[in-house]
């Protein structure tokens, strides 16, 4: 992980003490102290490896540190790497996710390019499988998988849990049988695709297109690929809902995610298209708290404790 | 004894042929090389401009499909890009370049180690167009090479059985 630093930086970064994965984020900003955040916290980072609050201590990022992270974390190649640059963020070998910022280059009103980054945000993947296990069995109606719709908060943990439910459906679970999903990654945070290929874990029986906007990649997915489920994160407007229903309508079942807490945030999202199971995340205890599922008409099949 | 100055003489004789033959062989090659070359260059603008690979994988692909030394020298290029060594793409492409020593000659080599200020940049328009403009300046040497080679074979020929001639008459 440590490669895609800078000579000088990776030197604090090798003399750490503490284990990679409680780090969650590497903050580097041009001429500012460099922060890592672990266990829900911020940390400065010292020439020593050791982290501390003092911000004097602090190891200063320069603007070269930036520049040479940049040319690492596209392996030299920033034309490759272009469309990513232009969405804001890069996704790097083992599924870690890297923010770009700095002075955009615009035509037209839309970003063409940033042209001088100045800071990078580095978001280190932690991929929890397993989160879905004790639910997987409530997503299967007679042999068949259900409709399914994740309702979280912000930072409820919804991306998480629709990975790990697309592992499950892949592979196979506690007896159900593995099916083919089409997993369409429009941001790249779900599979996180280097080159391609899912850096996460998402099952032998997924086919991932990344990087594409969803109601097209849908269409193509279902033509091409013959899915059982069709999984993909953020159900948002009009366009997304007539891709759902093209997939309903093709004989997949349909696997996504929504920003919400209750079921009438549901109903105003959705429209008319009723999903077979609904399963609700309550950010705000914990990220990944399962709060409640509910089935087509309301019925709660399961509720936390 | 005369047989064996008959002997001698044609030991000289042809040995002489051939450093003046070689010396042909070498402009022969040098111009196979630069040839390969371009085929390398047309390659790394193809995967680069319409596929949009990463370098370390560029390379890799273009090693597979050129013969010795192109091959040779873009199969350390991926390996260098991939060790990531240097802070820059530039410093490894010239890296690289000086590692291959006298398998270029001096000017190509210089103009093969120019290219690596362009490589990798952002701005892949730019990047195409420096192939380009190096794709065209080697077509022009080989041009004149070609043009140049026929006399100046004859030349190392005439020269080197010239020298050969005098050789026989000091010696023997």
């Amino acid at each position: 992980m440590e490669n895609i630093l800078s000579i000088r930086l990776r030197r604090s970064f090798s003399k750490l003490r503490e284990s990679w994965d409680e780090i969650q984020e590497i903050r580097l900003r041009s001429r500012q102290p460099l922060i890592v955040c672990r266990g829900g916290k911020e940390w400065f980072l010292d020439e020593t490896g050791t982290f501390c609050r003092d911000e004097t201590r602090a190891v200063r990022v320069l603007a070269e540190d930036i520049q040479e992270s940049m040319a690492y974390i596209c392996q030299y190649s920033l034309y490759a790497y272009e469309d990513e640059i232009r969405r804001g963020f890069i996704t790097v070998r083992g599924g870690h996710r890297i923010g770009v910022a700095g002075q955009a280059a615009v035509e037209q009103g839309k970003i063409k390019s940033i042209s001088c980054v100045s800071s990078l945000n580095i978001r280190i993947s932690h991929q929890i499988k397993g989160c879905g296990m004790p639910f997987f069995s409530y997503l299967w109606q007679e042999e068949n998988p259900c409709h399914t719709l994740i309702v979280s908060p912000p930072g409820g943990g919804k991306t998480t849990l629709l990975r790990d439910f697309i592992r499950l459906f892949s592979n196979g679970f506690s007896g159900y049988p593995g099916v083919s999903v089409a997993l369409i990654d429009e941001r790249s945070e779900v599979g996180a695709c280097h080159m391609g290929i899912p850096q996460n874990d998402v099952g032998i029986r997924t086919d991932v297109m990344a990087n594409c906007p969803k109601a097209a990649a849908i269409e193509m997915m279902v033509r091409a690929m013959g899915p059982r489920v069709v999984a993909f994160d953020e159900l948002g407007g009009k366009e997304d809902l007539d891709a759902v229903n093209y997939a309903v309508h093709s004989g997949c079942r349909v696997l996504t995610t929504i920003h919400g807490s209750r079921p009438e945030d549901v109903k105003q999202r959705c429209g008319k298209f009723l999903f077979d199971r609904y399963v609700f995340l309550d950010g705000w205890q914990r990220a990944g708290h399962v709060c409640q599922i509910l089935d087509r008409a309301g019925r709660i099949l399961y509720k936390a404790v | 004894m005369w047989w064996m100055k008959c002997i001698g003489s044609l030991l000289i004789l042809a040995g002489c042929g051939f450093l003046g033959w070689e010396k042909g062989a070498m402009l022969r090659r040098r111009i196979w090389l630069l040839r390969e070359m371009i085929q390398s260059l047309i390659l790394f603008k193809s995967l680069t401009g319409t596929y949009r690979l990463p370098l370390n994988v560029v390379f890799l692909r273009i090693s597979s499909q050129m013969k010795l030394p192109m091959a040779d020298f873009y199969r350390k290029l991926a390996g260098h890009f991939e060790q990531q060594e240097q802070p820059e793409g530039a410093l490894l492409w010239q890296q690289t370049v000086e590692e291959m020593g006298d398998v270029f000659e001096r000017e190509d080599r210089e103009l093969f180690r120019r290219l690596g200020d362009f490589i990798g940049i952002q701005d892949v328009v730019i990047q195409a167009a420096a192939v380009e403009d190096c794709i065209q300046e080697l077509r022009e040497r080989i041009s004149l090479m070609e043009s140049e080679r026929p006399d100046k074979e004859k030349v190392y020929q005439v020269l080197s059985l010239t020298i050969g001639g005098f050789l026989v008459l000091l010696l023997i």
